[in-house]
């Protein structure tokens, strides 16, 4: 199992990873997009603690039926 | 005498359909209270009272000349602002939405048409779907307090007499919760009952669109009306069976799971207790009551977040671009930093999913129905940023009334909420029932079952 830890991104890196992304983002609102994007990452992060990483392959076209069949 | 107001939608189709009542008395009903209570409510974007009133005059005639179409026809229902009607705007409630003009109606328009529903105008909703509070909107019950969201101004236009019912989305919440607050009936159908087609998304893997109305009846109503395969939506499925939503309310036997964990922590004891005491009620009709353990339940909203502001922000990866200053401050900051999360992140929800919804699956294979509370507290001020449980935790209102609805937009489970009883300060309490995938028609059985002694009392 591999636990990935969310780092919170500085404000520069975050101006940086916006900007290689084509995403206009003003200086003032880095500090609070950056916190904002680490508390989003620590909440999914909780999600390394699954055993996903060989039964589980991604479902993109969700059926609920299928998934729910009982 | 018949007064309109307080007919339910089923009460007004049936005096509609015996020629004791006339659509147009009824849309001037609804005209009336929207004029009444507007200023202050806003729950509505516009509202079509010239369109309506024709369409009134016009089914009047329709049924006086035996074209009676059922039990919609000359109903007055409301549109969140997400569902497209063609030749006129979508607002989303957002300056994004600028200049928008439709150029066809969604499925659900249409739907609603072919029913003889008369549309009576589109209602306010938190930006874009984006959120729990619809903060330009005040609940009708309390104007200080928050309708809920993202269909607030939906259940508000339906709790003030401004619509029989109403259709809203639900991608995390956003039909059941405005309907807990509001005392309203909301139901959040299986994923894949209802097309999307022509609706504003929010997440694809997790939008739904359902009704809100007065009574579980009601709701069927609507649900018969709007429900159906569609191939212009990539999640339509076809039912396995056809919907019964007036099945009889026989409920011997039948399994209700309560959890033991997940749905009752951190809830208000006002509202734990509205839930036990449904219970109660289910079981005294023959209902077995059946405690169960919620699988996955520590990574329900991980997964409902990782999906959800990944989907998001593809949605609006060219909008925010280009025009992030037209968003109101909380979508901005929850769309600009989802353009920088990780596709790993999302990839991991989705394989999280599958988990979540086998073992969902096991459970639902021991139970025909669960039971719990619709939202953990009943409607918050709106200024309110928080509530406090009894251990001290704080939870922001958005997060907690997400909480114990998301998990069914994860699932795709069917899920109903049915008011039942009132808090200390006279708020609403909802309940929650949730089913097997396309056993809505049981879900709405149940819900009955739960709302009937309240409708006959």
């Amino acid at each position: 199992m591999t636990i990935e830890k969310a780092d919170a991104m500085t404000p520069e890196q975050t101006l940086a990873l916006a900007a290689s992304l084509g995403l206009p983002l003003a200086e003032e609102r880095a500090p609070h997009i950056a916190g904002v994007l680490h508390h989003i990452r620590s909440v999914i992060a909780r999600l390394d603690e699954l055993p996903i990483e060989y039964i589980c392959p991604p479902s993109f076209a969700f059926n609920a039926q299928q998934e729910n069949a009982s | 005498m018949t007064t309109p107001l307080n007919l339910t939608l089923a009460q007004a189709g049936a005096a509609i359909k015996a020629r004791e009542l006339s659509p147009v008395e009824l849309v001037e009903a609804a005209l009336l209270q929207i004029e009444i209570h507007e200023l202050e409510i806003n729950a509505f974007v516009c509202v079509w009272e010239d369109t309506a009133r024709q369409q009134a005059r016009e089914a009047e005639r329709d049924i006086q000349r035996g074209r009676y179409r059922g039990s919609l026809h000359g109903i007055p229902i409301a549109l969140k602002d997400l569902f497209d009607v063609a030749g006129l705007p979508t607002t989303a409630s957002s300056r994004v939405r600028d200049g928008h003009r439709a150029t066809t109606n969604s499925a659900v328009t249409d739907a609603l048409q072919r029913s003889g529903a008369i549309l009576v105008g589109k209602n306010h909703l938190h930006e874009f779907a984006f959120g729990l509070t619809t903060p330009q909107t005040r609940n009708p019950l309390d104007p200080e307090r928050t309708p809920g969201g993202s269909s607030g101004g939906s259940a508000a236009a339906v709790a003030y007499g401004g619509a029989w019912g109403a259709m809203g989305t639900d991608t995390g919440g956003s039909i059941r919760v405005p309907a807990a607050l509001c005392g309203l009936v909301g139901f959040k159908p299986t994923y894949g009952l209802v097309s999307r087609h022509g609706i504003a998304p929010l997440a694809w893997s997790l939008d739904h669109a359902g009704p809100i109305a007065r009574t579980v009846e009601d709701a069927g109503l609507l649900l018969q009306a709007v429900a159906g395969f569609d191939a212009r939506d990539p999640a339509s499925r076809r039912p396995p069976a056809a919907l019964a939503v007036d099945r009889a309310p026989g409920l011997e036997g039948l399994r209700v799971g309560i959890p033991r964990n997940y749905y009752f922590d951190h809830v208000a004891a006002p509202v734990a207790a509205s839930a036990r005491r449904a219970a109660t009620r289910l079981e005294k009709q023959g209902a077995v009551l059946v405690e169960v353990d919620i699988p996955m339940a520590d990574y329900l909203i991980a997964t409902q977040w990782g999906l959800m502001v990944a989907e998001a922000a593809d949605v609006h990866a060219r909008d925010i671009r280009q025009s992030a200053s037209l968003y109101g401050e909380d979508v901005r900051t929850l769309l600009e930093a989802g353009q920088l999360l990780p596709a790993g992140d999302y990839l991991k929800a989705q394989r999280a999913r599958r988990l979540i919804t086998r073992h969902w699956a096991a459970l639902f294979s021991e139970i025909d129905v669960m039971l719990t509370p619709t939202v953990p507290q009943t409607a918050a001020l709106r200024n309110q940023e928080t509530f406090v449980w009894e251990d001290g935790a704080y939870e922001s209102v958005a997060e907690a009334y997400v909480r114990l609805c998301a998990p069914a937009n994860v699932n795709g489970l069917p899920a109903l909420t049915v008011p039942f009883g009132k808090d200390h300060q006279g708020l609403p309490i909802g309940v929650q029932i949730m089913g097997k995938a396309f056993d809505d028609a049981r879900v709405l059985q149940v819900g009955r079952a739960i709302e009937q002694p309240l409708l006959a009392g």
